[in-house]
């Protein structure tokens, strides 16, 4: 299979849409093609990163100030 | 009992402003923290989530129950974001670190690794056309379904497929060629 199609099989993966088949050939081609083996290892482990970085506490009296934009508005 | 949002929401209509606040509580992690990753700083994440809030208030009159609430309220802010990215002059805009709190599970080599990586893939995010980023982050760090980022985004299944694709391909180049550069500056035989 040509570098291409298995570029499009990898986005497949990333899109959580892939048979077990497509994700066989996906190894299989990474086993001989060290650039795309590289590249796939790139990406996953950027969309592993990117699906854990940490959610931040909204800081406090968030509401309130919220809440006085509202009524200050409406006034 | 715990009241359902279109319930809050039909409240505020009928006057009772203060019942939005329970909407603010349940929302404003998911609103704040989307915007966080979309301007990449904590300031204007909390201008754009309040600016956020209050423009949905002001319109709640037009929200379609149809939808989740957070799914409008998303798309309420997205738009907000995207606004205020267009508006932002080319001048630096500082970029917040976020590391997760420490759960003593990890050593601390491994801890300085997902440090790094962390702001690698923050910093390269960054440097996406902010149309891909909102992308990214709804479908991967949101974990959003297609149809939800149809449903904020108002594109369709092709236009939203075709988008992640080249996300994820330009966010592959971005860190390519950081890994070049930096290979570039590397002592040589200190890899």
């Amino acid at each position: 299979m040509q570098c291409q199609e298995i570029n499009s099989l990898v986005m497949k993966y990333f899109d959580g849409n892939i048979s077990e088949l497509e994700r066989e050939m996906i190894i299989r081609h990474n086993e001989k093609c060290n650039r795309c083996a590289e590249e796939f290892e790139i990406l996953r482990n950027a969309i592993d990163t990117l699906e854990e970085l940490p959610e931040i506490e909204v800081p406090a009296g968030f509401e309130s100030r919220v809440m006085e934009g509202i009524i200050s508005r409406r006034a | 009992m715990i009241a359902s949002d279109i319930e809050i929401v039909n409240r505020c209509l009928a006057g009772d402003v203060n019942a939005f606040e329970v909407l603010i509580e349940r929302y404003k992690k998911a609103i704040y923290n989307t915007a966080f990753r979309m301007m990449g700083n904590r300031e204007e994440a909390e201008d754009v989530s309040q600016e956020a809030f209050i423009r949905m208030y002001n319109s709640l009159s037009k929200y379609n129950p149809e939808y989740k609430f957070i799914t409008w309220a998303l798309k309420v802010t997205t738009n907000l974001c995207l606004d205020s990215l267009r508006k932002r002059k080319a001048e630096t805009v500082p970029i917040d670190e976020v590391f997760e709190i420490k759960d003593g599970k990890d050593t601390p080599e491994e801890e300085y690794i997902r440090k790094e990586n962390q702001k690698l893939v923050q910093d390269a995010i960054m440097k996406l056309l902010d149309k891909y980023r909102e992308f990214l982050i709804l479908f991967h760090h949101r974990n959003l379904s297609y149809q939800e980022i149809m449903d904020i985004t108002g594109e369709s299944l092709t236009i939203v497929k075709n988008r992640l694709y080249r996300a994820r391909q330009m966010l592959k180049e971005e860190l390519i060629s950081r890994e070049k550069e930096r290979e570039k500056y590397a002592v040589p035989g200190n890899k």
